[in-house]
């Protein structure tokens, strides 16, 4: 594009053709906001261009505001709401000459529902993963170049995983919040993050979206680093650390242990040294998180709850009323054990002198949609993903092959707080040196992109 | 054993803060609520009494 072989409205007209090959099959969007995406590409190819986001599609996840779309949360509670604000995030988006292609599907409020399903690409019986299920599926299948999720417990990294594409959780604070529909967002758990194909393209996206911002009281006040410029330097010489006391426990599942192992031994093999910590107040993280959680997310659903139960999918409403009852006995010892973890994590980091730390993202893969039970699975997925929500500390999922069956599986990496440009050094050196990010899903009817 | 919680005592915990269930979701929410509290039951078990809560989002590390 820079070169002006390709125009914007080019590139726009060829994503919303796959964005009508793919929708049918995977459901990745809740709004195609086509009129003003080949508006935005018009301006873009009018000017001299910005940056390497220049005209380059993006899609949001239905959390985030938009000032020309509705933003809905999944949910009939909010159907038709608009604003007349763009999320920060967003703003700084089209600041970068990105294009907003349109609205990506979210769980409602991003609790874990996957009502009406969107479809995983590489098998449509599978879950795609969520919340931010849209996101992950339409990077997948190129319907969008990159997108924009949130993640409060692995709804990033999580679709990311199970569909191959790179997910990027930055440092709590290092990406503003706000304009995240506070109805479906966690706040001192929630992140907004990125989908990618690769892990370059992840580096471009946190650069542009990346800072602190005076609306959002949560964000820090730090420089933000060049993202490209150490992301060729390679392994050789980091300290990695692995938990498997906690990382490759029973709940791993052997196939997906097998890929990420085969990961660590790349990794290895490229000259970083894996270090053994151990870190017994994870086992924490399901408590924790779930009390923190659900009592955060609860919180602004009380009237709605009392007027409109009905609107809710009935899974969501029964997680918002048991948020909405959580003890302040547990919530308290919830944020004790919150702050064990996270004392835990620095001393390993000090002690053994790690640069960063590798784990598998999810402990198994995709399941069956008709065979998931979301009270049941949902604490089988994330693990392995929340630690690092809990902790605040920024984490990558890169894909790291696929299981007998096919399906994808990640490999995590996680950083020191700010320290987003180790963890995408490493997942760029692992992604240089294997095939995973390349592979596409052959969808039946939409073929392969 | 535990004692169970039953329809009531969800319906009242809800009266106390504030909120008002539908009759026919109370039976499902007391059960949901039994299988939350063991599984966060870990919490109140632990040695936790020295470490302070979460009171600050900034994650970043202070020597």
């Amino acid at each position: 594009m820079r070169e002006r072989k390709l125009s914007a409205v080019e590139l726009v007209e060829a994503t919303l053709r796959r964005i009508d090959e793919t929708e049918p099959v995977v459901h990745a969007y809740v709004h195609v906001a086509a009129q003003q995406a080949l508006a935005a590409a018009r301006r873009a190819d009018a000017e001299v261009p910005r940056g390497p986001l220049h005209g380059i599609p993006i899609g949001i996840k239905d959390v985030l505001a938009t000032r020309d779309a509705p933003t809905e949360a999944g949910s009939r509670l909010l159907a038709g709401f608009t604003t007349s604000h763009d999320a920060t995030v967003v703003r700084r988006l089209r600041e970068a000459g990105a294009v907003i292609i349109g609205k990506q599907v979210t769980h409602e409020f991003a609790c874990g529902q996957d009502v009406p399903p969107t479809r995983n690409p590489w098998n449509l019986r599978h879950y795609p993963g969520g919340s931010s299920a849209g996101g992950g599926v339409s990077v997948a299948v190129g319907s969008s170049l990159g997108a924009l999720g949130t993640d409060a417990g692995g709804s990033v990294r999580k679709p990311a995983a199970v569909t191959a594409t790179v997910g990027l959780k930055p440092t709590h604070g290092r990406v503003s919040g706000w304009g995240t529909i506070r109805a479906a967002s966690a706040p001192s758990l929630d992140h907004v993050g990125t989908f990618t194909r690769s892990v370059e393209d992840a580096a471009l996206l946190l650069q542009a979206v990346a800072g602190y911002d005076p609306a959002d009281r949560r964000t820090i006040d730090e420089p933000v680093p060049d993202y490209l410029a150490d992301l060729n330097r390679g392994v050789a010489g980091l300290r990695l650390g692995v938990a498997p006391g906690y990382f490759a426990g029973p709940e791993l599942h052997p196939e997906v242990g097998a890929l990420v192992e085969g990961a660590f031994k790349e990794l290895e093999r490229f000259g970083a040294t894996l270090v053994p910590v151990e870190l017994p107040a994870f086992r924490f993280t399901l408590p924790a998180g779930f009390v923190i959680l659900m009592a955060e997310v609860a919180q602004p659903h009380r009237r709605w709850l009392v007027e409109r139960p009905k609107d809710y999918v009935a899974g969501t409403r029964r997680l918002l009323e048991l948020g909405s009852l959580v003890p302040a006995a547990h919530l308290q010892a919830a944020h004790c054990a919150r702050m064990a973890m996270r004392a835990e994590v620095q001393a390993a980091f000090r002690h053994a002198r790690l640069d960063a730390m590798v784990t598998p993202t999810l402990p198994i893969t995709s399941m069956a949609l008709d065979e998931m039970v979301v009270d049941r699975d949902l604490p089988r997925l994330i693990p392995f993903t929340l630690p690092w929500n809990l902790t605040g500390l920024p984490a990558l999922s890169v894909p790291c092959g696929f299981t007998p069956a096919g399906l994808p599986a990640g490999l995590q990496v996680v950083g020191r707080p700010l320290d987003e440009a180790t963890i995408l050094r490493i997942g760029h050196a692992y992604e240089q040196a294997t095939p995973w990010h390349r592979q596409r899903p052959a969808l039946a009817g939409a073929g392969a992109r | 054993m535990a004692r169970r919680l039953a329809p009531a005592d969800v319906a009242l915990l809800a009266e106390l803060v504030g909120l008002r269930f539908p009759t026919e979701d109370l039976a499902p929410l007391a059960e949901a609520l039994d299988a939350h509290l063991a599984f966060v039951a870990p919490l109140l078990q632990a040695d936790l009494d020295d470490v302070n809560p979460s009171l600050t989002h900034d994650p970043r590390w202070r020597d």
